[in-house]
């Protein structure tokens, strides 16, 4: 499902316009992700207009729009002390009023998917990795059959397994379930390899929007504007601009190794 | 000298027979895989986990008095210090000065001397829940420093920011353990902070995979990807075209290896 934001203004955000493509790892580079938080959960008033598919995010609205939309914070948190990962997971369902036709056959399905396995739900949750909880997170996040699932920093300290782990899994929701995944990161570099469509946001406003390669390799643009470069774009720009040689804008090292090799 | 050192350290399932020999003044980093006990090697080391393994200054850590341990070494685990207890930076600060038992003028000092080094100036009324995260993770540092300790324990404390940030931040640390003759050992889930410090140990399955200077750890990119390691850009970039013999060394900075590329 689409999100169509059209001049929106809610604290430091001046007149946002930009659209978060249906079906696609949409990707949000910005320095402060708290606020967009706060705006996509819909809990605070703003100024302007968001778009959820056909239907403008209203008081009228705002119920339906939240069970087509979930998220996954950046930290991790058990406050109520739950021991294991079943039992973690059978707290959200009630906390939340979530309504899970075969529970326990969904979430050993969504492990199975995540490259996890049914042995997760006896383990003690405290004990777990902080990537592993990132992707219990998202399991519980997909329970209410969202359309969209907004995650914050949610690479952050994953290893290349894990983030492929996850990657593979947002493709098959994708695929699957008509999911549409949205990243908000200050990590350029991961946004860069990983999202499709991204949107950049500056001082609280919209610096360009686009096709991650097209975003990225606007160098100029983000030097200008203090935008961190993710290094193998920055490397093929200076190749560029230095020796006026034209490398193609590649999201693979291996693929910019092999352009280099065939014109030195 | 030897400052701190770990002999056959087992921990439950985590870390298996791990050895190691910590010099003084020395900026030690750990990295590896998720999973691979960083973390529980660092609340080891800072003494939230017991263990009867670990020595500072030749003296086994369990039979050291908790408050002569805690004068020696600090830490920073932004996982479990999460929750700030006092309403401003400023009484969050003096919290730990009063408990020194210093002078009021010697007190004084060191709060502006702290403030300045990570730049909190401006944050003294603030709460400290509401910074934003680069700011958090220099007020814990803030914190863990203004005992001037001999040790400072830091885990992953640059995992949400961006380079620009993280580079700042590693800055200071080296700064700061050159002015105070501080050792650090510092986990971090990026290599690429690995890269400015003095030794490299990189962890698999709780055991020492890969250790050594980091220029000469980070050039085993195959070993590394294999273990689930982004090898940083420039030395991946170096070493495969090394492999195809167009550079012969690795070269840290882009604008040099660009004008050694194309001469």
């Amino acid at each position: 499902m689409e999100i169509v934001f059209d001049d929106v203004s809610y604290k430091d955000f001046k007149n946002l316009s930009f659209t978060l493509k249906n079906r696609t790892i949409n990707g949000i580079n910005l320095d402060n992700s708290q606020d967009i938080f706060t705006l996509l959960k819909g809990k605070e008033k703003f100024l302007g207009s968001i778009y959820f598919g056909n239907v403008l995010l209203s008081d009228n609205t705002k119920d339906e729009y939240r069970n087509l939309i979930s998220f996954v914070p950046k930290n991790f948190s058990n406050q109520v002390f739950l021991d294991t990962v079943e039992e973690y997971i059978a707290f959200t369902i009630k906390y939340r009023k979530i309504k899970v036709k075969n529970q326990r056959k969904t979430v050993i399905s969504l492990l199975e998917h995540i490259g996890l396995n049914e042995s997760y739900l006896d383990k003690n949750i405290e004990e777990l990795s902080s990537s592993e909880q990132k992707l219990i997170q998202v399991i519980v996040s997909l329970l209410s059959r969202p359309k969209v699932v907004v995650l914050e920093e949610v690479f952050s300290n994953f290893d290349l397994k894990f983030e492929k782990k996850l990657m593979r899994f947002f493709n098959y929701l994708i695929d699957n379930e008509n999911i549409t995944i949205v990243l908000i990161s200050r990590d350029a570099e991961m946004l860069y390899k990983n999202s499709k469509h991204v949107v950049l946001i500056k001082n609280g406003e919209v610096l360009s929007e686009g096709e991650s390669v097209d975003v990225y390799k606007n160098v100029e643009l983000l030097l200008d504007n203090d935008f961190e470069v993710p290094e193998i774009v920055l490397f093929t720009y200076k190749v560029q601009k230095q020796k006026n040689i034209n490398l193609s804008y590649h999201k693979d090292i291996r693929d910019l190794i092999k352009d280099v090799y065939k014109n030195v | 000298m030897e400052i701190l050192s770990i002999k056959n350290l087992t921990y439950k399932n985590i870390l298996k027979n791990l050895n190691m020999s910590i010099e003084e003044n020395k900026f030690i980093t750990v990295s590896g895989p998720n999973m691979c006990g960083k973390t529980t090697l660092i609340k080891i080391l800072s003494s939230i986990f017991a263990s009867e393994c670990v020595y500072l200054e030749g003296k086994n850590i369990s039979d050291i008095n908790k408050n002569n341990f805690h004068k020696k070494v600090s830490y920073v685990i932004p996982s479990i210090d999460e929750n700030f207890i006092f309403p401003t930076v400023e009484k969050e600060l003096f919290f730990i000065l009063d408990n020194l038992g210093l002078k009021q003028s010697v007190k004084m000092s060191r709060y502006k001397e702290i403030l300045k080094l990570f730049d909190l100036d401006n944050y003294t009324q603030s709460n400290p829940n509401n910074l934003d995260e680069k700011t958090k993770v220099k007020l814990l540092l803030a914190m863990a420093v203004i005992t001037k300790p001999k040790v400072l324990l830091l885990d992953d404390i640059c995992y949400i920011m961006n380079k620009v940030e993280t580079d700042e931040i590693l800055k200071k640390l080296k700064a700061l353990q050159k002015v105070y003759k501080m050792t650090i050992v510092m986990t971090t889930s990026n290599l690429r902070d690995a890269i400015s410090s003095d030794y490299l140990y990189i962890l698999n399955k709780g055991e020492i995979a890969l250790e050594g200077v980091p220029l000469k750890v980070l050039k085993k990119d195959n070993e590394l990807n294999k273990l689930g390691l982004k090898v940083p850009f420039m030395i991946e970039l170096c070493v495969k075209l090394e492999d195809y013999d167009i550079v012969n060394k690795v070269v840290l900075d882009m604008d040099l290896l660009v004008s050694a590329l194309w001469k």
